[in-house]
């Protein structure tokens, strides 16, 4: 793969980390950093993708976790949709083992340990530090900031945030597009749809009634 | 000029008992929605002046009860809503229709109640008045009608605004260091938007000052009837055309890119935030003179494909900056106001704020 260039496309600060990632980790390669223009809330300016030629390349989208939820997801199908190839990236100096199961447009940063018999979804970030214990699950476009603890055989569910220095207890169900902020050890099953963020009486949550 | 209200109001101890004795128990007070408690066994629980309050669906019938069992007084359900029989968790007595206790696990070994007695024990019971998808409950147990707290006007809007309601709702506490009726002040404050919202609201709006009506020395000095003091409407409009991001994917309510806001006496707030594509009802509970928890209920209008959960979120989000802002400066008044000055100066277009004083002295007072 290390043939092929690299396209990072993204929003800075993220896309620059990311594109520093594959940088030390395959030097050898040509990589090439795209911004990415938001012309308005969630919409982007595509024009960028149309110079990519799928034979020569692969893509590497990269925006932050403000837009982790919906655009990121959105923006993946447009870019396959064109036919071109979705790059995985794994930081040089992250310890995972040879039986990770890592999707595509799924970045690990430095620092990261990962034990074995785990499985991280497609468009998934998990940022410095992280510890992804043995038989956890991790879905996709789902973002683990730096030194979220996901306890055993746990399932982090689609576009789901774990904060900064959350814990996920073992065994837990936590559902999708949940944002786990509040920096505390999480040890109940957790519906889709439910915020913890400092400052709220408890969890906001979103339900069909 | 100088308002007759007592500031005291706002921080004692004694006033706070009598507000919660004399208006959150004897007038209509929002609990849920309807759609929260339409199916058997749904339920949704609210403390109102101290009372723990169940609205249950009991066999597609909704009734209100206090949240207590009658054996050893455990609360019957813990969740501010749910799907559960009212059964309770502690022995398990069970629960039906207008509270009536149906079993007693155990009963023949242990407690030898009487089939005779059982039948006379009941949960205490709560009058119950829908409007559109809005559940009231009232405490009283000879409770005033409720078009006499609200005016046709004000229930038809509540009718109308729910037929858009989705069924996707968005649920969020949280609380702050101020008397509720400063909140409700607020609300009805247009001079604070440049100060409070200077880079939030006050950048989007064509903000205007209107005059006071020419009677506002009258209007400020009476005793207002409480049907009055429910009211709202149109309140800014914007000045730019955007549109929430899920604009055509709902059946808004309306067609005026506004804002508009309706208060509703004494402590329930609903805001269409931009134009009637998405609804926000805010609930005022005081906790203590000095402590309010607002529960935000928000929801787009029904929608006509699939809308991802973190529009309503970041919705939710953005609110909190401007809440926040109007939040920061009630809890600077609060830590000072049961102090000297005593009183407030009220010019003639905060003739509604004074009404609304003079109403709640009133009521409190018990001349009313
Ligand atoms: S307290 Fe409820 S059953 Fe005993
Ligand atoms: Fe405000």
């Amino acid at each position: 793969m290390s043939g092929t260039k690299l396209i990072v496309i993204g929003v800075a600060p993220h896309a620059a980390e990311v594109a520093a990632i594959a940088r030390e980790t395959t030097p050898e390669r040509v990589i090439e950093l795209v911004d990415l223009i938001e012309t308005a809330p969630f919409e982007f300016d595509l024009t960028c993708l149309d110079a990519l030629d799928p034979a020569s390349c692969e893509v590497f989208l990269a925006l932050d976790a403000r837009a982790v939820n919906f655009s990121r997801t959105y923006l993946l199908s447009e870019i396959k949709g064109r036919g071109l190839k979705m790059a995985r990236l794994v930081s040089s100096r992250a310890s995972v083992p040879q039986d990770l199961k890592l999707g595509e447009n799924s970045v690990i940063y430095p620092g990261v340990v990962v034990m074995t018999d785990v499985t991280i979804g497609y468009n998934a970030v998990v940022r410095t530090g992280c510890l992804l214990e043995i038989g956890c699950k991790i879905g996709n476009s789902a973002y683990l900031e730096s030194g979220a603890v996901i306890g055993p055989y746990t399932v982090i569910g689609d576009n789901t945030t774990v904060g900064n220095r959350v814990a996920v207890g073992a065994n837990i169900k936590v559902g999708k597009q949940c944002e786990l902020l509040t920096a505390m050890t999480y040890v109940n099953n957790i519906p889709d749809k439910t915020f913890y963020v400092d400052g709220y009486d408890g969890p906001t949550r979103i339900v069909r009634f | 000029m100088i308002s007759s209200f007592d500031n005291k109001g706002f921080a004692s101890d004694d006033f706070f008992r009598l507000e919660q004795e004399r208006i959150f128990s004897k007038y209509w007070i929002f609990v849920c929605f309807k759609f929260m408690v339409d199916q058997p066994n749904r339920f949704a629980t609210r403390d109102i002046a101290g009372v723990p309050v169940l609205v249950q669906n009991i066999g597609g019938e909704i009734q209100a009860f206090r949240n207590v069992c009658a054996h050893r007084q455990r609360k019957l359900q813990d969740e501010d809503f749910g799907t559960r029989k009212m059964t309770c968790k502690y022995h398990g007595w069970h629960y039906g229709a207008d509270g009536k206790l149906l079993a007693v696990p155990y009963n023949d070994e242990y407690y030898h109640l009487s089939q005779e007695d059982i039948c006379k024990i009941k949960l205490e019971s709560f009058r119950v008045e829908i409007v559109g998808e809005f559940v009231f409950v009232n405490l009283d147990k000879d409770p005033i009608a409720i078009d006499k707290q609200f005016s046709q006007e004000m229930t038809d809007l509540l009718k109308d605004l729910s037929g858009h309601f989705n069924r996707e709702m968005l649920i969020s506490k949280f609380s702050f260091n101020a008397n509720w009726k400063l909140v409700n002040e607020v609300l009805r404050d247009n001079t604070h938007i440049p100060f409070l919202h200077t880079r939030s609201l006050f950048s989007q709006l064509d903000h205007k000052v209107d005059p006071p009506p020419e009677d506002h020395g009258q209007r400020s000095s009476r005793i207002p009837d409480v049907q009055e003091i429910s009211g709202g409407g149109l309140t800014h409009i914007f000045n730019d055309d955007k549109h929430p991001v899920y604009a055509d994917k709902v059946n808004r309510w309306g067609d005026v890119d506004g804002y508009f806001e309706w208060r509703f006496f004494p402590n329930l707030h609903v805001v269409c935030p931009r134009g009637g594509y998405g609804f926000s009802i805010e609930y005022h509970h005081p906790i203590a003179p000095d402590k309010t928890q607002a529960t935000v209920y928000m929801m787009t209008a029904a929608t006509k494909a699939n809308i991802p959960a973190s529009f309503l979120w970041g919705q939710m989000k953005g609110a909190r900056v401007v809440l926040d802002e109007d939040y920061g400066a009630l809890e600077a008044v609060q830590a000072v106001v049961g102090q000297a000055p005593g009183h407030s100066v009220l010019g003639g277009g905060e003739h509604e704020m004074s009404a609304l004083r003079n109403l709640i002295a009133s009521l409190v007072r018990g001349v009313r």
